[in-house]
């Protein structure tokens, strides 16, 4: 059995009707991501209410967990969490008969258990309860009987807190989570034999059962000759002053006992402590860090839950990486997800759900195992629910890597394909005061292969029913073709050779005069339209690569100088050039290719050059481009207006589509210009 | 998984604990029937005899279960036929901390038809989209009734159809009781379209829940592999008064096919008594099955009254008299048989309380239960007499004994109440009746309100009537059913009574005129004419008090079925008409010229008496086997000749003559 649905209204972020929470969740683990505040806890806390959990901590509604749909309006009247559990075994169908929902008919028939959980405010004035009790309803329509107490203990989650203290909780003292886990563990109840006082030969301590040498202690305690003495002493030479004669007080020590077997077990579990040791030599305690620890309590949770013959095993865990550094996290990961495969005796399997906030986790899981929640609603990114084909399902396992899964944790995801991009976009935006960190934008540099497949984790199949991500998605992409004089520019061709026809040529580059009529704008579309729908944008570069943009569109002189300090760059590292003398060597090139009267593309592909032909490295042109942008800033010769006159227009787009849009007009109309040399030489 | 769940140990526990002693259950003289039948777990029929504590011996089982049961998913399932039953197991379980646990989840303890309901029908019916506001077959035929044309109705009233034609029996609304308007005729159509229409409105007759069961049953045959996984253990209390309906649907979900559960059933087959003439036992899987237990020790009557009483049963047991019990300072007394004719039929209850009297010191009659039964308690004014309990007793209330049938008239749930809150003072169940009868009158007139609700009545009328001027007139009528102590006379009930219930169905039901149906609901029944008579009957408990004028012994009268299962001091059976006079048809069997339903004829063949005859043999049998002192009858004087009553004092039975008492003075 498993939850194959949660549905949730008015609770806290969760509205009713179409803005209520609904997360179809499939067998196994299930990891729910997305940024702070959007939900996830929400959910956890759900579950936990409706289900109650092992460690009898419970958590109390309050009157702000009622939604309130606007600031100023009104709380919902009334909660309902309801889940539908699925997949029943025949102990399941049994246990749970008189509530059963039977769906389907023949081949599809199925019998699900449809748990509805509803609180209601009590919004009589004056009333010091001011959450009426829940209830916990069953059947399609919550027109079932009431879920009994003793069925509704089946139920119990366990669950696991964030930032858990796990050295308390498995330190000795009353009511210890260790001490509670233990005793419901078999092996503590069942090996060994009681202690018989009486029994003759005396006890040979090895057989004993826990419970036994407790009390074969206690016994031992009591025939202490030290014990014996100051009971004495108490009886003869103060008790027996203070009693009557035909009533004499008489006082015993001993360890409190006698109560029920299961009361003292308790007792003397409590005073159990579990510490993690180096070696398996039991004495050598040494104290280990917090998320050692951590790991521990887990370990200790997952033993009682695999060991259960009955219930229904879901295991809560907020933020399983607290304390647990990366490598950790990992393994923990993989070993939950061997426990969810793994098959109890009784035929059910652990589901897990557990919230998240690390890249880690969230790499390592399958796209199937994912739930991104934003915005108070819940997108599996599983097979059927995203635009993504099996084969980009296929590609993302291999390739989503703890770098690219921060784009789960964003506000909004730029997708770019270079080093370039990835260098300068957030320095571009951060100039034209769109900084991407304020913004809470993760920039995802997927190194020239899938850029629309991760864009594609964005867009939901069924918009309609299930809601669109909110979360803006821009892939920043070129347009790969050349104007028509580069290809002997950059060197793709010798001087005089003529362009090679299509086929017999495979030649992998294009120019214009490739795409007669609307040929270039039907490649533009078909670029763009691999990934632009919801709100993911595909952003084509307008001419043919962002350096070549760049260059193109105003930044001519410094991207030129970029690339010369990019060539410099190891004697500049080295100390054997100056950067100066560098920039002013570039500046007089410059001035000379600038004046031999070329038309701008066939300038800026003589600029391009300097990256094909030269082979200037373009990640470390990015840099030093980036820091000219940066220091011209300082020196006052550049601000945000006049900056975004001399960018590409799609670079200022896509940036504005993961930001904030930009309010005028002026910018874009600017860039349809070319200025000669914006730049004072500096 | 039932082994070691009751040991040898458990046995003196579970006996103390239902107050036996520790001994209670020990074999006596070499019989460990009832030490072997505490220790058993195997499937297994217990054909237990009048008064050997079957339903003790099945608590204590349960009892030491209940401590030892360690299943959270699955329970014990104890079916009874009854509430009544199901209330005394409730009760005596209580007994013990333990014991509690059985009442809850995941146990069930309940009658057959409410396991039928909760655990197939309703789950079913949900799950089909259906919301079941209520099940009452008088509602559930009525509205489906009128929902026909006038002329249909006119049209099925000549073919002597009434609205229990409008219960059917297939999930398809087919079927039921048509006579010639089957699914092909146009009427037919029209029934089935009533039928179907209010079912998906929620409203369904008791026996239709058998039919859904049996759909689910049809339609996901895991369901009964799924019941038997939860209810690994299956007790059925009274198995002998099992229907064909009931004891097929239970074979079906716990023993047919594959891995049938344990299951234990206790009854008699010689008490097998149906609530109406006509119903007849069950042919599927028949109680006593292959596996019989016989409990054939009483620990009500003596070994005397046991030999008087064995040859009514239908397969006479070897019945050992261990009886009676010591909490009566009494010896057990002859067996007396008073006759009557026409004229003195009204004397017989006096003649009878002056033999208490007579036979009884007075802490034994005021500690004793004594009681006269008929097997015939409707009247029939023109049947012959005696016909019923009424010609004995004119004042005689039928409708407050009818203790498992539904009211059908507002009255009848106030009689009701009145009977069950029996002089105890408490409003409850007055209170709750009244609410629950208005309920009944607004869903006959339209109102669509459910039964199924976790409220009382009560509350939920006060919920229904929350602000409107009715609620006012609620309690001004529960005031007036309150002062009355729930006692209309017929014309304060058409002044004061009926104009304010009628306003509250009204409301409730939000019809500005009420129907036929909730009219005649509301209206209140003519009383029989007895007004002359002297007012010595408590009439509305059925209570006997003798000598009227100071009581020394209240004797409580009723039908043969409403005292099944109960032990009395003394029993009066009094001759009854259903064809015949049932005692006189029984005559052979009182002289001991026969015993059993059956004899082997000359040819060595078993043959059965006829059918009529041996439902009267059981009827009778009930009757006669509940006192542990006295057990007397009442008959014709003019059935017996003089032989024959020479016959009956020499077997030990007291003649004591009616007919000269009542009329002193022959002219």
């Amino acid at each position: 059995m498993y939850i194959s649905e949660i549905k949730i209204e008015n609770f806290r972020p969760f509205g009713a009707a179409e803005k209520a929470f609904v997360l179809p969740l499939n067998p196994g683990l299930t990891a729910l991501i997305g940024e702070n505040d959007a939900g996830k806890t929400a959910v956890v806390d759900a579950l936990r209410l409706v289900l109650g959990t092992r460690d009898h901590d419970l958590l109390r509604l309050d009157p702000v967990d009622f939604h309130q749909a606007a600031p100023e309006a009104d709380r919902a009247e009334q909660i309902l969490i309801r889940l539908t559990f699925r997949g029943l075994t025949v102990a399941d169908r049994g246990a749970f008969a008189e509530y059963l929902t039977y769906e389907g008919e023949g081949a599809a028939a199925e019998t699900a258990l449809i748990v509805t959980w509803i609180a209601k405010r009590n919004s009589k004035e004056g009333s010091s309860r001011r959450v009426l009790p829940p209830e916990w309803r069953t059947g399609a329509k919550g027109d079932g009987p009431l879920l009994d107490f003793g069925a509704r203990s089946l139920l119990t989650a366990t669950y696991l807190r964030p930032l858990r203290d796990a050295e308390r909780a498995m330190s000795a003292g009353r009511g210890s989570r260790l001490s509670q886990i233990l005793q419901h563990t078999k092996e503590i109840r069942e090996t060994g034999e009681a202690f018989d006082r009486d029994a003759n030969p005396p006890v040979d301590p090895a057989a004993l059962s826990v419970l036994g040498l407790g009390d074969y202690s206690s016994h031992l305690f009591g025939e202490n000759a030290g014990i014996k003495q100051a009971r004495k002493r108490l009886n003869e030479d103060y008790l027996a002053p203070l009693s009557f004669a035909n009533d004499l007080l008489l006082a015993r020590i001993g360890i409190a006992g006698g109560q029920e077997d299961n009361l003292r077990l308790r007792q003397l579990l409590e005073k159990f402590e579990l510490a993690l040791t180096a070696s398996a030599d039991a004495d050598s305690a040494h104290s280990r860090g917090l998320g050692s620890n951590n790991l521990l309590f887990m370990a200790c949770e997952l033993l009682l839950l695999a060991a259960e013959s009955d219930g229904f095993p879901l295991l809560l865990i907020e933020e399983p990486e607290a304390h647990l550094h990366p490598q950790r996290q990992l393994r923990l990961m993989s070993f939950l997800q061997q426990q969810a495969e793994k098959q109890r005796a009784d035929g059910q399997r652990i589901q897990i759900i557990v919230t998240t906030h690390s890249p880690n986790l969230a790499s390592d899981l399958r796209l199937d195992n994912l739930v991104l929640i934003e915005g108070a609603r819940a997108f599996p990114l599983g097979h059927g629910k995203t635009k993504l084909s099996k084969s980009d399902y296929r590609f993302l396992e291999r390739f989503l890597d703890v770098t690219k899964a921060n784009l789960f944790f964003a506000r909004a995801v730029l997708i770019v394909e270079g080093d370039a991009e990835t260098i300068l976009l957030p320095v571009i935006a951060k100039l034209l005061d769109r900084d991407l960190h304020r913004h809470g934008v993760s920039l995802v540099n997927v190194g020239g292969v899938g850029l629309g497949r991760y864009a594609r984790i964005f867009m939901r199949s069924d918009p309609e029913t299930d809601g669109v991500i909110n979360i803006p998605v821009a892939c920043v992409t070129d347009m790969d073709v050349m104007p028509d004089m580069a290809p002997w520019i950059i060197g793709k061709l010798e001087p005089g050779l003529p362009v090679p026809t299509i086929p017999p040529s495979r030649r992998q580059w294009r120019r214009k005069a490739d795409f007669p009529g609307a040929g270039l704008d039907v490649r533009r579309t078909a670029r763009r339209e691999k990934a632009s729908e919801q709100r993911v944008e595909t952003f084509v570069s307008d001419e043919w690569t962002l350096e070549y943009d760049l260059a193109f569109h105003g930044l001519g002189k410094l991207v030129w100088r970029a690339a010369a300090l990019a060539l410099a760059d190891d004697q500049l590292n080295a100390g054997t050039a100056v950067k100066a003398d560098v920039i002013g060597a570039a500046d007089a090139a410059y001035g000379a290719l600038a004046g031999a009267g070329h038309d701008q593309p066939t300038l800026s592909s003589h600029i391009y050059a300097q990256f094909e032909v030269e082979k200037a490295s373009k990640a470390i042109a990015a840099q030093y481009l980036a820091e000219i942008l940066e220091d011209a800033f300082k020196a006052g010769a550049l601000n945000a207006g006049a900056l975004r006159a001399l960018l590409p227009p799609y670079a200022v787009a896509a940036i504005a589509h993961v930001t904030v849009p930009f309010d005028d007009a002026g910018g874009a109309a600017a860039a349809g210009g070319v200025p000669a040399d914006p730049i004072a030489a500096g | 998984m039932f082994d070691d769940l009751i040991r040898e140990q458990d046995v003196p526990w579970a006996a103390s604990l239902m107050g036996l002693g520790p001994n209670g259950f020990a074999p006596v003289d070499g019989d460990e029937s009832r030490f072997q039948a505490m220790r058993r777990l195997d499937s297994v029929d217990f054909e237990a005899c009048p008064g050997s504590g079957k339903t003790t011996l099945l608590v204590a089982k349960l009892a030491v279960l209940a401590v030892r049961w360690p299943h959270r998913k699955q329970g014990i399932c104890v079916l009874s036929h009854t509430n009544a039953a199901r209330n005394e197991i409730g009760t005596k379980l209580g007994n013990s901390a333990a014991g509690l646990a059985l009442m809850r989840y995941p146990h069930f303890v309940g009658t057959i038809h409410s396991f039928v309901n909760e655990y197939l029908a309703l789950p079913w019916l949900r799950s089909n989209g259906l919301n079941v506001r209520c099940i009452d077959t008088q509602i559930a035929l009525a509205k489906r009734w009128y929902e026909l044309p006038y002329t249909t109705r006119i049209a099925l009233e000549r073919s002597h159809l009434t609205p229990a034609a409008m219960a059917y029996d297939g999930p398809d609304y087919t079927g039921g009781k048509v006579g010639k308007f089957g699914p092909h005729t146009p009427t037919g159509q029209l029934i089935i379209a009533a039928r179907r229409k209010f079912s998906e409105q929620g409203y369904f007759c008791f026996d239709e829940m058998f039919v859904w069961a049996n759909d689910l049953l049809d339609r996901r045959p895991e369901a009964a592999h799924d019941l038997r996984q939860r209810f690994p253990l299956v007790f059925i209390d009274e198995a002998q008064d099992n229907s064909e309906e009931q004891s097929a649907l239970l074979h079906r979900i716990f023993c047919a096919g594959d891995g049938p559960v344990r299951r234990q059933r206790f009854g008699d087959s010689n008490q097998a008594i149906y609530a109406k003439p006509g119903l007849a036992g069950a042919e599927t899987d028949p109680f006593p099955g292959a596996a019989v237990h016989p409990l054939p020790r009483s620990y009500r009557f003596s070994q005397s009254l046991a030999d008087e009483v064995k040859g009514f049963g239908v397969t006479p047991q070897a019945l050992v008299g261990a009886g009676p019990p010591p909490h009566i300072a009494a010896e057990p007394k002859m067996p007396a048989i008073f006759l009557f004719d026409d004229a003195s039929v009204q004397s017989v209850l006096p003649k009878f309380g002056a033999h208490l009297v007579a036979s009884f010191d007075a802490a034994a009659l005021a500690a004793g239960t004594f009681t006269a039964v008929a097997g015939v308690h409707e009247l029939d004014q023109n049947g012959r007499v005696p016909h019923a309990m009424g010609h004995y007793v004119p004042s005689y209330d039928p409708s407050c004994a009818r203790r498992e049938t539904a009211p059908d008239r507002f009255a009848q749930y106030l009689a009701r109440a009145r009977f069950e809150t029996a002089g105890s003072g408490n409003t409850e169940r007055l209170i709750n009746a009244a609410a629950a009868a208005l309920l009944a009158a607004s869903e006959l007139a339209g109102g669509t309100h459910g039964r199924i609700a976790r409220k009382s009545p009560h509350r939920r009328m006060l919920d229904y009537l929350a602000d409107s001027d009715a609620r006012a007139h609620y309690l001004a009528f529960l005031e007036l059913i309150l002062s009355g102590r729930g006692e209309f006379a017929s014309p304060d009930w058409e002044v004061n009574g009926l104009p304010l219930a009628v306003e509250i169905v009204k409301v409730l039901s939000g019809t500005a005129a009420l129907g036929a149906a909730a009219n005649a609901f509301l209206a209140w029944p003519p009383v029989p004419a007895q007004t002359d008579q002297e007012a010595i009957f408590a009439r509305t408990d059925n209570l006997f008090a003798y000598p009227s004028e100071a009581p020394e012994v209240h004797i409580r009268l009723g039908s043969i079925h409403s005292v099944k299962g109960e032990t009395h001091t003394a029993t009066l059976v009094l001759d009854s008409y259903y064809y015949n006079h049932h005692l006189s048809e029984l005559k052979p069997w009182l002289l001991g010229a026969k015993a059993g339903g059956s004899m082997v004829n000359n040819r060595g063949r078993q043959v059965f008496e006829g059918s009529r005859t041996l439902g009267r043999l059981k009827l009778h049998y009930v009757a006669m086997t509940r006192p542990t002192h006295l057990l007397c009858v009442a008959m014709r004087k003019d059935v017996f000749d003089a032989g024959e009553l020479d016959i009956l004092t020499g077997r030990g039975w007291e003649v004591i003559d009616c007919c000269a008492a009542a009329e002193p003075a022959e002219p």
